[in-house]
């Protein structure tokens, strides 16, 4: 077994896992149940969470290579209290249908604005080409990252969800 | 999971060659991590962790560039002397590996010694006659084309370490294209090519043409290349040559596509990307 | 015709409900928070495509540390049943066991096994030792009813309950005909004739969220199945009945779903986490790997298509001829009704003179066909736009004109409408609203047929461009077979619940019935509290399949609110003194006459403690005696390398009569979605098996599905009509828009290339071999 720390959305946690463990499993086990099991292949990105800042496939990264690495999940970017403007652009562009893929997709959303705050249609779409949605045809998705990337950058109101 | 007993994590690249001989062939070196997650080879029960041993960044080597290791395909994608130097070859080529978050997962040490017959980098390195830097019981530096005259898997020994790949730096004008076909953007290739020529004036002093997705390792294609050395190239030439590109590999099985198939996308796309390269 | 102007929530693109929760990671779904101490499932699945299981050992797995419990096809009741999950009686044979001494496809189960881990779930299935008889196995739909093949179903128990022709001893699963007219006599009368074959091919659902359920007994003895299920009450009643276990005593808990487009209306995975916690008695999850979605969930059914249409050079339309193979796979699952559906929700769209269909559905050792978003429609629709097409050209007519002159309009009725229906006859109707006039000229405006039809042969260099179009229609619900109900109550701050067994499955089905609800009673949609749904909590709806929960629920949730409504005014009137004819309801308020108002909040108190206490509630169910289609005109602009065979859509408009739009931006949505299902379907997805039945490429690195880096340009345009049966005006709109990809894509490669494609996918490869240049 090995001992590995994580920083989860913010808070320290400590557990041991075995040594090719991977990071969703880890995740779930430590109830945060947002990070989703769409393939577990790396494929679909419905587990895709940011380490250190960056999306990863966590259903194809070993827990114990995260050691000491920040984790942001769809929880720790913002909640319904205080949900985080490209959450809140997903809903009012209609981007959410069934949701699965979502928790995945704000976070690569949010890799790509943090990068590139005014992203065009060719650079999201790259940016979301790991996250796999079969509900929206990802038409409104696109249009919540456009969304979102104005609010970010102050240039519309902030949407309240 | 649970065939793994030990997790090594070294800070050093001394510790991490010294593990993999004491484990000799019991340990597996663990960078990028994607196709280990899913497949582990047979007798390995100890994972060397070797992402914190400085591995990481492009380092100048005199006439030569070094991209480290551990340096992930996006990292690549994103450096500026990949989209500077070949025309952008190894950034264009970055970008269409995998997906986003597999980008910045892989590493181009591991696209490059797990090479699958689709992977995408090893036949761009291959094209800009690239070298590997290998550390371990006997230190040595193998250019690619010998790198993959075998599977790496049958050249590496249990102790050995990829720590670098080095590319040339370009000298004179140096044009490039580069093809990833595929059935939708992020799909393990089909075919690709990469097409580099060295210029003088509009005469093509040197030129590379590489496909991968062909054969099981990627490979060059003198046949192509000398159609188009010492030459003005015209637009004969590129269809002679990519025709003899197409002619000259028989083509691995591959349930996606037929052999017929993939000689007409051969032939096609050496043609186009000779055209790109050479306008 | 009334209209939705001057709707006050009905219309207007809420927030889906249940959005913010679900971008937030709030939501739970099947496999989320699971109980203490939960077991895992595995299920050992057949290697071979036929074959019959002589020895079945597993007593090395029983012995594994971890194991708790191991069953084959000895430890369960032998009850024939279909995984359909369809209305009783189910119009899909009683084909399937729970386990079986015989599998009949490579990825069949075997025997299952529950334990304290997947990794000792695995382990334990590879230490079942399994000895087979291995049996002549048919892949082929041709080959399935020939004389002498093997029979996949030799067992005594198979059947059909229903009253439809099924021959087990020649592998014909379903069998529908309907005739209108002689359509030899309208071939012979007709100018022109074309006669073709074509096929359409397997393909998966690919929801992002595999199948998942868990089951556990709970403190009084009752099995609870908390399941990824788009039809929670059929599988209480199936499941119930598969493993002789009182129906009462199953409650089915259906939690957020993750996708289903039909992959859920299936009882596929319920019954063997069911016996394995009866067993064990602990709580079990079963949970599919995407392996596992692919080859031993359900696809949709491959079809073999043969087509002779006859037109006069006036354009006017004398016969069309279908007879349809298709390949159901292993088992029977909706074998009749997806058939019947090819027929009946495409023929009636133009007005043939004559009309001779026959569908023929046969067994093979193939995965199992099922429902998939546009179950049918999306096969047949291939041969019928394309041969429009073909008919318009040889009449020397535009496409465009031939549909204008022959499609069904408001107030006709169809022969077929009365001959087809699922599984049995259908019922006449007439049409009440259409829009196809006013789609088909908004679509072709903004694709700019004028200036891109036809231009072809104009373009220089290997890649040419062409557009192409279809006409299609769907249904909504099906007629005196479907029935959902919806319950709703209010509480002492004037708020609702609305209890429903409507299953959103991710459509956002909650939020439109919670707008139909909010409508009728004045109220805005943040007043509505949804839950669907859960067998014991809710009340009854076939559930969310057959295009039928926006129409059909939507109906009894209006209903119920209309009841809801009568008693707020009864309390209403109370409070202000004057007649319940004197009060409006509008924004949560109750309006008398002469401007007096009390809020709903003071309503609510009033009736729960003030006076004449009494609950403030609705409860109605609906059944539909139409299936008033939505319509549709779809448009594709592409581009084929000539020398590739590289076929991409660069735009593709998709212009749609859904009767009103509930939710406009849902509406969207759902064909946004369809559509690009459609394209992927049409140009890239498929299934390649071995000699032996294996697929080949079981995951989503082989099985390539678009990603939003393939996304054409996609332009929804909603066309509002109003739908006097419809909840204010509404139809369906979820399938309609996965069945025109194929027809406008395969239209458009003509334009461009001058090559008919005749069979699916449009591949690279295929589009290079129709050029002759391969």
């Amino acid at each position: 077994m090995v001992n590995v720390t994580l920083t989860l959305n913010g808070e320290k946690t400590a557990c041991t896992v075995l040594p090719d463990e991977k990071l969703l499993d880890t995740l779930r086990r430590l109830g945060r149940t947002d990070v989703k099991k769409g393939c577990g292949e790396g494929t679909c990105g419905s587990c895709s969470v940011l380490l250190n800042g960056r999306l990863v496939a966590s259903c194809i990264v070993f827990t114990a290579a995260a050691d000491g690495g920040e984790i942001l999940t769809a929880a720790g970017l913002g909640t319904a209290d205080n949900p985080h403007p490209i959450q809140s652009s997903f809903v009012k562009a209609g981007a959410v249908q069934c949701g699965f893929c979502t928790p995945g997709m704000v976070l690569a959303a949010k890799a790509l604005l943090d990068v590139v705050p005014e992203p065009d249609v060719q650079q999201i779409k790259l940016a979301l080409d790991g996250n796999l949605c079969r509900c929206t045809g990802y038409v409104k998705i696109i249009d919540a990252v456009q969304s979102a990337a104005r609010t970010l950058a102050g240039k519309d109101e902030v949407p309240h969800a | 999971m649970g065939r793994i007993q030990h997790y090594e994590r070294p800070q050093k690249l001394d510790e991490a060659l010294r593990i993999l001989a004491e484990r000799k062939g019991k340990a597996c070196v663990l960078a990028g991590g994607t196709s280990l997650a899913l497949r582990l080879p047979p007798g390995v029960d100890t994972l060397v962790d070797i992402s914190r041993i400085g591995l990481t960044g492009l380092e100048d080597r005199g006439d030569s560039l070094a991209i480290r290791a551990c340096t992930t395909v996006a990292q690549l994608a994103a450096m500026p002397q990949s989209r500077q130097l070949y025309g952008g070859l190894l950034a264009r080529a970055a970008l269409c590996v995998a997906s986003t978050p597999l980008r910045n997962q892989i590493t181009v040490g591991g696209n490059l010694v797990q090479v699958m017959p689709w992977s995408d980098l090893p036949g761009v390195m291959l094209a800009l006659d690239g070298q590997i830097v290998i550390q371990g019981p006997s230190p040595r530096i193998v250019p690619l084309r010998d790198f993959y005259a075998a599977h790496p898997r049958n050249s590496l020994s249990a102790g050995d370490l990829v720590t670098e790949v080095r590319i040339p730096k370009p000298v004179g004008r140096v044009q490039s294209s580069f093809v990833k076909v595929g059935k939708t953007a992020f799909d393990y290739a089909g075919l690709t090519v990469t097409v580099v020529a060295w210029l003088s004036g509009n005469e093509v002093r040197k030129c590379s043409v590489a496909l991968g997705a062909v054969r099981p390792l990627p490979v060059r294609i003198p046949q192509a290349e000398e159609e188009i050395v010492g030459r003005i190239p015209t637009r004969d030439d590129m269809i002679r040559a990519a025709a003899r590109a197409a002619g000259v590999l028989e083509p691995s099985l591959d349930f996606r596509y037929s052999k017929d198939y993939r000689r007409q996308l051969i032939k096609v796309w050496v043609k186009r990307c000779l055209h790109e390269a050479l306008a | 015709m009334p209209d939705a102007r001057g709707l006050r929530v009905v219309g207007h693109s809420v927030d889906k409900l249940d959005a913010l929760a679900l971008a937030t990671g709030g939501e739970k779904f099947a496999g989320d928070d699971l109980p203490q101490g939960t077991l895992y499932a595995r299920i050992l699945t057949s290697p071979w495509a036929h074959a019959r299981i002589l020895r079945i050992d597993a007593g090395a797995a029983r012995q594994m540390k971890g194991v708790r419990a191991v069953i084959t096809w000895e430890d369960v009741p032998r009850v024939a049943h279909t995984t359909a999950g369809q209305g009783f009686p189910e119009p899909s044979p009683y084909d399937s066991f729970t386990l079986d001494n015989k599998v009949r496809f490579v990825g069949d189960r075997v025997a299952a096994v529950a334990a304290d881990s997947p990794a000792i779930a695995r382990a334990a299935c590879e230490a079942i030792e399994v000895e087979y008889e291995q049996l002549a196995p048919i892949f082929d739909p041709r080959d399935s009813m020939k004389e002498g093949a093997p029979v996949i179903h030799d067992e005594p128990e198979a059947r059909m309950i229903v009253p439809a022709a099924y021959d087990k001893s020649h592998n014909m699963a379903a069998q529908v005909t309907a005739n209108v007219g002689d359509v030899e006599a309208g071939l012979a009368g007709a100018d022109v004739v074309v006669e073709r074959e074509f096929e359409v091919h397997r393909a998966q659902h690919c929801h992002i969220e595999p199948h998942v359920a868990l089951a556990y007994v709970d403190g009084r003895g009752r099995l609870v199945i908390r399941t990824s299920t788009q039809v929670p009450f059929h599988v209480r009643r199936i499941v119930a009945e598969r493993l002789q276990w009182p129906i009462g005593k199953v409650r089915v808990i259906k939690p957020r779903i993750g996708g289903g487009f039909g992959g859920k209306q299936e009882v596929l995975v319920e019954d063997i986490p069911a016996v394995l916690a009866i067993r064990t008695g602990k709580p079990v999850l079963l949970e599919y790997t995407r392996a596992e979605e692919f080859v031993s969930a359900r696809t949709r059914h491959p079809q073999i298509l043969k087509v002779r249409a006859g037109a006069k050079k006036d354009g006017s339309l004398t016969a069309y001829d279908l007879d349809i193979l298709m390949d159901t796979g292993a088992y029977g699952s909706h074998a009749l009704t997806v058939v019947c559906n090819s027929g009946s929700k495409t023929l009636p769209l133009y007005r043939w003179q004559n009309i001779r269909f026959r569908g023929t559905s046969v067994y093979t050792n193939l995965p199992v066909g099922g429902a998939y978003r546009g179950y049918g429609a999306t096969q047949a629709y291939f041969p019928l736009e394309v041969l429009m097409d073909e008919l318009a050209e040889k009449v020397g007519m535009d496409a465009l004109e031939i549909r204008r002159r022959n499609h069904i309009r408001s107030g006709e009725g169809s022969p077929i409408f009365q001959a087809l229906g699922e599984g049995s006859e259908g019922v006449a109707q007439t049409i009440g609203s259409c829009g196809l006039a006013e789609c088909i000229e908004l679509g072709a405006e903004a694709i700019d047929w004028k200036e891109m039809r036809g231009k072809a042969a104009l373009q220089n260099g290997p890649i040419r461009r062409g557009v192409g179009m279809c006409c299609l229609m769907q249904g909504s619900s099906i007629p005196r077979v479907d029935m959902g109900a919806a319950y709703l109550k209010m509480g002492e701050d004037g708020t609702f619940n609305l209890l429903m067994g409507a299953t959103d499955l991710g459509t956002g089905s909650d939020t439109v019935l919670a707008q139909v609800a909010a409508e009728v009673l004045g109220i805005p949609v943040s007043m509505m509290t949804v839950y669907s749904s859960d067998t014991d909590l809710t009340p009854f709806d076939v559930g969310a399949y057959a295009s039928s929960t926006t129409y059909l629920s939507g109906e009894a949730v209006a209903k119920a609110a209309r009841q809801a409504r009568e008693m707020v005014l009864e309390v209403a009137s109370e409070i202000l003194g004057c007649p319940v004819e004197e009060i409006e309801l509008a924004d949560a308020h109750a309006v008398a006459r002469d401007g007096r108002k009390v809020h709903f909040a003071q309503i609510g108190r009033h009736a729960l403690y003030v006076k004449n206490q009494r609950q403030v509630q609705g409860a109605a169910s609906h059944i539909t005696r139409k299936s008033p289609p939505p319509f549709s005109a779809q448009f594709a602009e592409v581009e084929v390398d000539t020398e590739t065979g590289q076929v991409r859509v660069l735009k593709y408009v998709a212009a749609v009569d859904c009767g009103t739009a509930i939710n406009p931006k849902l509406a969207e949505g759902q064909i946004e979605g369809a559509v690009l299902n459609g394209i992927s379907y049409a140009l890239a997805e498929e299934y390649i098996f071995d000699p032996r039945g294996r697929m080949l490429n079981n995951n989503l690195n082989y099985y390539k599905i678009f990603g939003a880096a393939d996304l054409p340009d996609i332009r929804t345009i909603l066309v509002p009509t109003w739908e006097p049966t419809g909840p204010f005006g509404a139809k369906s709109v979820s399938e309609i828009g996965i069945n025109g990809p194929i027809p406008a894509i395969a239209n458009a490669i003509y334009d461009a290339v001058g090559i008919r494609l005749l069979k699916t996918p449009f591949t690279p490869e295929s589009v290079l071999r129709a050029l002759g240049r391969l």
